[in-house]
């Protein structure tokens, strides 16, 4: 699978890359797939995240903020495609997103491209009218997580509400958690979609 | 040592290597499926990402964007400069979320570059106001995105760019923005001081005239 991966890369990287002119040759933004009610998407609204929250043992409706009033719901098969992308559109403008962390990092940066890209792709599309659900989570890492330390540091990472509910992502690490079960739930800082 | 596995038509005999195979693989299966419960219980998932259904998919050109501080005119600014700022020019400072503590305050000519590039690429990415799917929050969004896009892309590593956005209660009309709704806009600090930039239209002013700075809510770098 990793080959593939890496083969499939370099061939977008190749075909992309940055242009002698100065332009910047980005991956296809992401489509995202979307959950479906019928034949349009379903609808999420802040409160159903501010539920899923609580679900996922996060309480306090101050760690949330919406600035939306309805989110469409991403299907989980769907975050590949995303991660693909923004590890190949930093591609594209020479940064490895897998070695971001060696350096000063800043989740959010990753989090907000991510968001940005799959908005817009969705705008394309025309499909939906629904904001989507690609935000961003501060907390402080008390606890190790995979190969994230417990050092107490301030972290950003990518969150999406999907069908299995609110996932955590570390673009660097690849991780990907259930918020039920990523172990800094009670340091989070605030959430952001 | 031998063993019989039962079989409804004949009995199926193996050899030790054969015993110690199959006991290894069962072993090894067993342990996967425990360790793979064990890294999902302890949020331990890793995504894989799929870039096969990208290669099929026409790429995005954007115009080439202004370079990067060429003449490495930008300074640093510290997060306690920024908030002194706002508390000079507003009557209740917002709240100023951040990651990093060190920024980069582009020259003032440079960000203005910057900014007619990023109004040129509403063209090329199609954007159009949605409501809900590409509002103001996408607008601040998208700003700040490419920003960072280009502070990547030059390999910038002396602070996160001084580049935001502010959630703003407009109490007066401003750059075609009605009084009386919550807004978003862009915050950018340059060599000049602060400014804020409506990115729908590309209206740009110093804090000290923003008519709604006192009601400026939250700036997240």
């Amino acid at each position: 699978m990793n080959a593939r991966w890496l083969i499939g890369l370099l061939f977008l990287v190749g075909g992309v890359g940055r242009a002698a002119t100065g332009e910047i040759h980005l991956p296809a933004f992401p489509t995202p797939a979307l959950v479906l009610n019928g034949a349009i998407p379903k609808e999420y609204s802040s409160l159903h995240l501010l539920r899923a929250l609580h679900r996922g043992g996060v309480h306090g409706s101050a760690n949330l903020e919406t600035l939306d009033a309805d989110y469409a719901l991403l299907r989980m098969d769907s975050l590949g495609a995303l991660a693909g992308w923004l590890e190949a559109a930093c591609l594209a403008v020479d940064v490895n997103v897998l070695q971001a962390r060696s350096r000063a990092y800043d989740g959010t940066i990753f989090a907000r491209l991510l968001g940005v890209a799959t908005s817009l792709a969705a705008l394309r599309e025309n499909e939906s009218k629904l904001a989507i659900p690609v935000g961003v989570m501060i907390c402080e890492r008390k606890a190790v997580w995979g190969d994230l330390p417990g050092d107490g540091a301030t972290d950003a990472y990518v969150v999406f509400a999907t069908d299995g509910g609110i996932l955590v992502y570390d673009p660097p690490t690849r991780q990907l958690a259930n918020l039920s079960e990523f172990p800094n739930k009670a340091r989070i800082l605030r959430i952001r979609f | 040592m031998s063993c019989t596995l039962s079989a409804p038509s004949r009995p199926f005999r193996c050899s030790p290597a054969r015993v110690r195979g199959w006991r290894v693989w069962v072993v090894g299966w067993v342990l996967l499926a425990v360790m793979d419960t064990w890294a999902w219980a302890a949020g331990l998932g890793r995504i894989v990402p799929d870039v096969v259904a990208l290669k099929s998919m026409p790429t995005t050109v954007l115009p080439a964007p202004p370079p990067w501080d060429s003449g490495g005119k930008a300074t640093l600014w510290t997060i306690d400069e920024i908030k002194a700022e706002f508390a000079k020019n507003t009557d209740t400072p917002p709240r100023v979320n951040f990651l990093r503590p060190i920024f980069l305050r582009p020259e003032h000519g440079q960000l203005v570059d910057f900014k007619a590039w990023f109004r040129s690429l509403e063209k090329p990415l199609k954007i159009r106001f949605v409501d809900q799917l590409w509002d103001c929050d996408n607008y601040v969004s998208c700003f700040v995105a490419f920003a960072d896009l280009l502070g990547l892309r030059a390999g910038e590593r002396r602070g996160s760019l001084c580049i935001g956005w502010a959630t703003v209660n407009y109490r007066y009309r401003f750059a075609g923005v009605r009084a009386g709704t919550a807004h978003a806009v862009v915050v950018v600090g340059t060599s000049k001081g602060l400014f804020i930039i409506e990115p729908q239209d590309g209206t740009m002013v110093a804090l000290r005239d923003f008519p709604n700075r006192h009601t400026m809510e939250e700036v997240n770098f």
